[in-house]
């Protein structure tokens, strides 16, 4: 699949951790306190946000309902949604490393 | 609990949407609950116990099953509705109100909702000014219609280019604010 990543990424806190929630099928609520639970308690996404981040991942085609009962509408996480997660956490480990290392430099400089 | 209605009157500009929530918090604690949102500025509550509620107030046109189960599925009751806006409120709990747009981004996106909204709305009346003879138009009616619409009707657009105004600055604001 050929993917121009830069019309996606970066992601907002919100919107990753809504495609990070649905490693399995979810529907908007499950999602929210899934994020909750997962963020440790840092990021809380309200329904007003959620359900806009549904419109617009679903029209980018990154996510997919994939079943609606009682007005619940379950997500899945679509074969492009997985691409764009993976590149965009392969982007962050890029950045925590070099976090990581001036981090590590900063402390040495002190250290002299 | 009295079943009494109150009706207050209160103007608000399509951005004031953080006044509004401010203002129906207030009432709620005098025991006055918001029964009917603001309909041509007339605003209805029911007069009831004092209580610390929150109001989150969201613009999205027609509302469907979806939207609204998540909504109640996250404690969120609906309060009312009126022209597409939609009046949400949650107990608070310890003095602290949950939010319902939790980044600046979909704050933006709700802004430009109701912008859009503006644009469509004032659509008809463009057309129909620039398609018609307004100098035939003006002689085949009444002195005092005349008077009136050409009161009106600079009036209805110097409104919503203010409303619309104010929702860009808001929108700018929060753009600077960052995600």
């Amino acid at each position: 699949m050929d993917i121009q990543f830069s019309k996606y990424l970066p992601l907002s806190e919100a919107t990753f951790y809504v495609l990070a929630a649905l490693d399995e099928p979810l529907h908007g609520y499950a999602i929210m306190q899934k994020v909750e639970a997962m963020s440790e308690g840092s990021v809380a996404i309200g329904p007003g946000t959620l359900y806009g981040a549904f419109t617009t991942l679903e029209k980018q085609g990154l996510i997919e309902k994939v079943s609606e009962e009682d007005r619940r509408k379950t997500y899945a996480l679509t074969a492009k949604g997985r691409l764009v997660l993976a590149e965009h956490v392969r982007r962050l480990a890029i950045m925590v490393r070099n976090g990581q290392a001036a981090l590590a430099q900063l402390v040495k400089g002190k250290a002299a | 609990m009295s079943g009494n209605t109150v009706r207050i009157y209160k103007w608000f500009w399509a951005d004031q949407d953080l006044e509004q929530e401010q203002w129906l918090r207030e009432k709620a604690a005098q025991g006055l609950h918001l029964k009917r949102p603001a309909y041509a500025c007339g605003w209805t509550f029911t007069r009831g116990a004092a209580a610390d509620v929150a109001y989150r107030i969201d613009y999205r046109g027609m509302r469907d099953a979806a939207y609204t189960r998540l909504f109640e599925d996250a404690g969120w009751e609906h309060a009312g509705e009126s022209a597409g806006w939609h009046y949400w409120r949650k107990k608070a709990v310890n003095g602290v109100a949950e939010e319902i747009f939790t980044d600046n981004a979909s704050k933006i996106g709700k802004y430009r909702r109701v912008l859009a909204m503006l644009a469509v709305a004032i659509m008809p009346l463009t057309v129909i000014l620039a398609v018609s003879d307004a100098s035939r138009f003006m002689v085949s009616v009444s002195k005092p219609t005349m008077v009136l619409m050409a009161a009106i009707i600079p009036l209805l657009y110097v409104m919503y280019t203010y409303a619309a105004l104010r929702l860009f600055r808001r929108i700018r604001s929060l753009r600077e604010a960052g995600a």
